[in-house]
């Protein structure tokens, strides 16, 4: 069956979803800026260890800084000791670079609960890091790194549960 | 002779024109706004609220402003018991509440609290702000006497415009 020319009543709903799926797909957020688990992560011993989950942003041309958003909910053991005030930090790798602190950095002691939540925002300039791993034009990486802050202390162990990680470039 | 004297003039009126229009580029660049401000060092704050905690990011707002949200992550450290409010002075007004800001220690062992990390979050009407730049400066103290403290350490402030 041949169809009539300019039969626009074909035409429009197609046309309309045409729209609608151009209209979803500029809302949405590249996959890799966004990582959502329920995998529990475990780091052991002092800091710092790499965790494996990663983001990714692409920079245009001049890199420009981004915020990295990290929220979890965890728990942790030992090092439970009368003069330390700062038991685990966390922290990121850029682009497989040493782990380092972009903000905040304090991992509360878990101690009378069974768990915590709590939600760091990083901030990543392109001046931050050794050339071999700043910020630069096309795909770049942020890793998340964590540990205890005193071998001394004895054993440390942390465990995140459920957590997302997220990054975007400051417009 | 006259006519060098004449362009003298000329040319020396247009080097200055150049001039100073590249200061007024140079200018606009080094006073534009920075909606992100990162610290990696330690501050203590004491006293009731509220005061200037001296950290500004800023945005630029077209003709017509829309709200703002302005994100604060810090490490923090206080004694036992003590409340501390956290706002912002918006434009250098008065310091105002614009959403969640209160730190609280839980009693953990007095005397020797460890470092925490908090995320804060405001929202910021249009109505509280201009065309062009604004400016938003973090503030706050406590809320029971002149003795309360806080020790902030590594963060990060950001301002973006709410979409």
């Amino acid at each position: 069956m041949k169809l009539p020319k300019n039969n626009w009543g074909l035409k429009l709903p197609w046309l309309a979803l045409l729209l609608a799926m151009a209209a979803a797909n500029a809302y949405a957020v590249p996959p890799n800026e966004i990582v959502r688990s329920n995998s529990p992560l475990i780091f052991n011993g002092p800091c710092c260890s790499f965790s494996g989950e990663k983001v990714f942003v692409t920079e245009p041309a001049t890199p420009v800084p981004v915020i990295v958003s990290w929220s979890e909910d965890f728990t942790n053991s030992g090092g439970i000791d009368a003069l330390a005030t700062l038991y685990f930090v966390i922290g990121l790798s850029v682009n497989g670079g040493p782990c380092q602190a972009y903000g905040s950095q304090a991992v509360y002691p878990v101690n009378f609960v069974p768990f915590l939540s709590r939600t760091y925002r990083w901030a990543v300039f392109p001046t931050d890091g050794p050339p071999a791993n700043k910020l630069h034009k096309g795909s770049n990486s942020f890793e998340l790194c964590s540990g205890g802050t005193d071998p001394d202390l004895g054993p440390q162990s942390q465990t995140i549960l459920q957590n997302t990680m997220s990054v975007r470039l400051v417009e | 002779m006259t006519i060098l004297t004449k362009f003298g003039k000329q040319s020396a009126t247009c080097i200055a024109a150049i001039l100073l229009v590249l200061g007024m580029v140079a200018s606009a660049y080094a006073e534009g706004p920075q909606p992100v401000l990162r610290r990696l060092d330690g501050q203590t704050f004491t006293g009731k609220c509220c005061n200037s905690w001296s950290e500004t990011v800023s945005i630029f707002q077209k003709s017509k402003p829309v709200p703002v949200v302005v994100s604060w992550s810090t490490d923090f450290r206080l004694d036992p018991f003590i409340s501390i409010v956290t706002g912002l002075m918006v434009n250098d007004e008065p310091c105002q509440f614009f959403g969640g800001g209160s730190f609280v220690q839980d009693v953990y062992t007095p005397g020797n609290e460890p470092w925490d990390s908090r995320t804060l979050q405001f929202v910021v009407p249009a109505s509280e702000m201009h065309n062009g730049t604004n400016t938003f400066t973090l503030c706050g103290g406590g809320l029971g006497k002149d003795t309360d403290a806080i020790s902030i350490g590594f963060n990060v402030l950001e301002v973006r415009i709410s979409n």
